[in-house]
């Protein structure tokens, strides 16, 4: 009697383990399919004079907050903000960690303190790639499908992945 | 096992285990209960309230940042500007500061999903007025610095009155939206104390209830069989060994139990063997008394017979001594008499002898002859006694032959007849009687012994009954008289030679020894039963062969 009643406990025990095994695998699947729906690539852009060749997130959280304000060799950076409130501007936001009312702050700051300029604020991504393009040291951001050999992607921002 | 067969001490301690266990879950759920409260309660004190007063600073700093940049666009001097400069950096910073410390603590909330969509809308709303705010702000600074101070003037009270009302409207909102979800909480707190004092309560009073028959079904478990117990003990120490207890299960009581139905049963056959021994004891006394008796009748029969044998020898050796003398003087008597009636002849045939001599010749005759009278008197009384004798010892045997009781009951009655007439009435009961081997002229002298006794024993008129019956072989014939009857203490001596003063003569009684003797030698015997004034009553038992 000891046997079969072990057994029975067993098998009911395997049989729940697969079925919350293929639940959660069915549900994980759901998520990544709906966090792969509604992905964009937003792309860094720097005017190609830059030399430098990568940027961590920290590194631009800093050029961005005005706590650097020269490229590793010595030229002045020239940030740019995107006045169109979308899709690219909130992924880039995100990437940043931080509200773009927090970066106003900052430059509000910047600026009553004496410690730098607003930095100018771009009606759509075609009027940025064409400043980035045409100012040195400028860095700034638009989506990857906009990016051209005018500017040099520093950084890609795949949210996909 | 059932429950009904556990020992005492186990169900005590099951019980109270039950209970002890009962009380814990009661204990443990209102503990739970409680920390659920606490920590609804701390979430509430240390999260919920803080963002609330973090928003209401962010709400003052805004406004106070507002007023800031008015007195900014209406400062007279380029100093005041400074200071007006440095106090709006010092807003920034606060605003920026509680912001961060908002953030913080909805990320560090325990409960994230309560209103959280509602709350995400406000901060976002907020978020976006903000932003607009800043982004005007940066444009009055521009106007400012221009000289454009009526401009800025009028962007601050116009364009930037509007971003902050609504700024302010989604601070308000957040502000409420935090404020609701203490008081809710605080609500679920007292909802949540008071659904659990309320179990707590009917807990502990099911626990109660639940210790409570716990100790009533103990106390019954014990007390019940203990009172059937003491009142079975009472019933056997007044006697009653019939009584039994139930026997509920193999604990200490139901032990109790057995072990007292077998005491009483035990008892039950003890009492049964003893009654039955003394029933037994009871028997073989009455057959020992019986015996007894028997014993002592045998004896004096023996003794009895003895006697009479020793008698009959003594009264036979005496009656042949005696006859042969006695005959000789008899005899002698008579040889004398003729003697004399010759001697009177030869003197009347010789009348011429002289008269003197015939005078005292004639005296001496008459005198012997006197004398003669006595001596054959004498001589004939001493043969009737020793006929009397010889007949008692059986000196006369007459042929032995097969009777009928009946006729010599009658022939014995025809010759007495004379000492009942008008005196006294002879009631016959025969029965259906066979006839006997027997001598029948002793028999008859038994008959008449018998019957002369109870004549003797009526004094005026009287009922003789003479009873015939047949039983185991023996003839029994009974003669009740209803006269004088005999005192118990002299039944015994009855059959012994004795003497009787009736008649004023002092007599030898051989009557009722001589039938003794006659039963004896037929093989039967005589008993009799007396009682004073009511009369006697003879048995005479007569073997059939």
């Amino acid at each position: 009697m000891r046997l079969p009643r072990e057994l029975s406990l067993a098998l009911v025990t395997l049989v729940l383990s697969a079925g919350l095994l293929c639940g959660g695998v069915c549900a994980q699947t759901q998520v990544d399919a709906a966090l792969i729906e509604p992905s964009i690539s937003v792309a860094v852009i720097v005017h190609p004079s830059v030399t430098s060749d990568t940027l961590t997130r920290n590194e631009l959280l800093d050029y961005y907050t005005g706590e650097l304000q020269e490229w590793p060799d010595g030229t002045r950076v020239v940030i740019k903000d995107l006045k169109a409130k979308g899709p690219v501007r909130a992924a880039f936001y995100e990437f940043l960690g931080q509200r773009p009312s927090r970066l106003k702050s900052i430059w509000l700051r910047n600026l009553l303190a004496g410690e730098g300029e607003r930095p100018e604020s771009l009606g759509d991504e075609q009027k940025m790639l064409e400043v980035v393009a045409a100012t040195p040291g400028s860095i700034g951001f638009i989506s990857a499908e906009w990016v051209d050999p005018r500017v040099r992607t520093i950084i890609l921002i795949d949210e996909g992945r | 096992m059932r429950v009904r067969d556990w020992k005492l001490r186990t169900k005590q301690h099951v019980s109270f285990g039950l209970v002890m266990l009962v009380m814990a879950a009661v204990h443990f759920y209102t503990i739970h209960k409680m920390r659920a409260i606490n920590d609804e309660l701390e979430e509430v004190s240390s999260n919920w309230l803080p963002r609330a007063l973090a928003i209401s600073d962010v709400s003052l700093s805004c406004a106070s940042l507002r007023t800031n940049q008015l007195k900014h666009a209406l400062a007279p001097d380029a100093d005041t500007r400074d200071q007006l400069t440095v106090v709006s950096i010092n807003q920034i910073d606060q605003i920026n500061g509680s912001l961060d410390r908002y953030r913080e603590l909805r990320t560090q909330a325990v409960v994230q999903d309560r209103f959280a969509a509602e709350e995400r809308h406000h901060y976002g709303a907020f978020d976006e007025a903000w932003e607009e705010y800043q982004d005007l702000s940066f444009t009055f600074y521009g106007l400012l610095s221009d000289g454009r101070t009526p401009d800025a003037v009028k962007l601050l009270s116009v364009d930037a009155q509007h971003a902050f009302t609504r700024l302010s409207a989604s601070l308000e909102e957040l502000v409420a939206l935090n404020q609701l979800e203490s008081l809710q909480a605080a609500g679920r707190a007292a909802q949540t104390f008071h659904s659990t004092r309320g179990i707590s309560t009917l807990l502990l009073l099911v626990t109660i209830g639940l210790s409570i028959c716990i100790a009533a079904f103990l106390v019954h478990l014990i007390t019940v069989p203990v009172t059937q117990l003491e009142r079975a003990s009472g019933e056997v120490a007044r006697g009653d060994l019939n009584v039994q207890l139930t026997v509920r299960g193999a604990d200490e009581i139901g032990n109790l139990a057995r072990s007292f139905n077998q005491m009483t049963g035990a008892l039950r056959e003890a009492r049964i063997e003893r009654e039955q021994q003394a029933t037994k004891l009871r028997e073989q006394n009455q057959e020992l008394a019986v015996a007894m008796r028997e014993l002592e009748e045998a004896q004096q029969q023996l003794l009895l017979r003895e006697k009479m044998a020793s008698l009959g020898d003594l009264v036979a050796g005496v009656t042949h001594e005696l006859n042969t003398p006695i005959g000789a003087a008899h005899s002698a008597v008579d040889v004398i008499r003729r003697c004399t009636e010759r001697l009177e002849a030869s003197l009347q045939a010789h009348p011429e002898w002289e008269d003197a001599r015939r005078a005292e010749c004639e005296r001496s005759i008459k005198i012997m002859r006197q004398n003669l009278d006595t001596a054959d008197t004498a001589t004939s009384r001493i043969q009737a006694i020793i006929a009397s004798l010889k007949n008692f010892a059986r000196l006369d045997e007459a042929e032995h032959q097969r009777v009928d009781v009946h006729e010599g009951l009658e022939s014995t009655l025809t010759l007495m007849n004379a000492e009942f007439v008008g005196r006294i009435q002879i009631e016959r009961k025969y029965g259906e009687v066979p006839t006997i081997e027997c001598f029948p002229s002793q028999l008859n002298q038994v008959f008449q012994i018998v019957l002369k006794n109870s004549v003797a024993a009526i004094d005026g008129e009287g009922h003789i009954t003479i009873e015939t019956i047949v039983q185991d072989e023996i003839v029994c014939i009974q003669i009740a008289d209803d006269g004088r009857g005999i005192e118990a203490e002299r039944i015994d001596g009855l059959f012994g030679f004795g003497f009787s003063s009736a008649g004023g003569r002092v007599r030898l009684t051989a009557g009722l020894p001589t039938a003794y003797n006659i039963m004896q030698r037929h093989g039967g015997q005589i008993r009799l039963e007396s009682e004073p004034a009511r009369g006697t009553r003879v048995f005479l038992d007569l073997p059939v062969a």
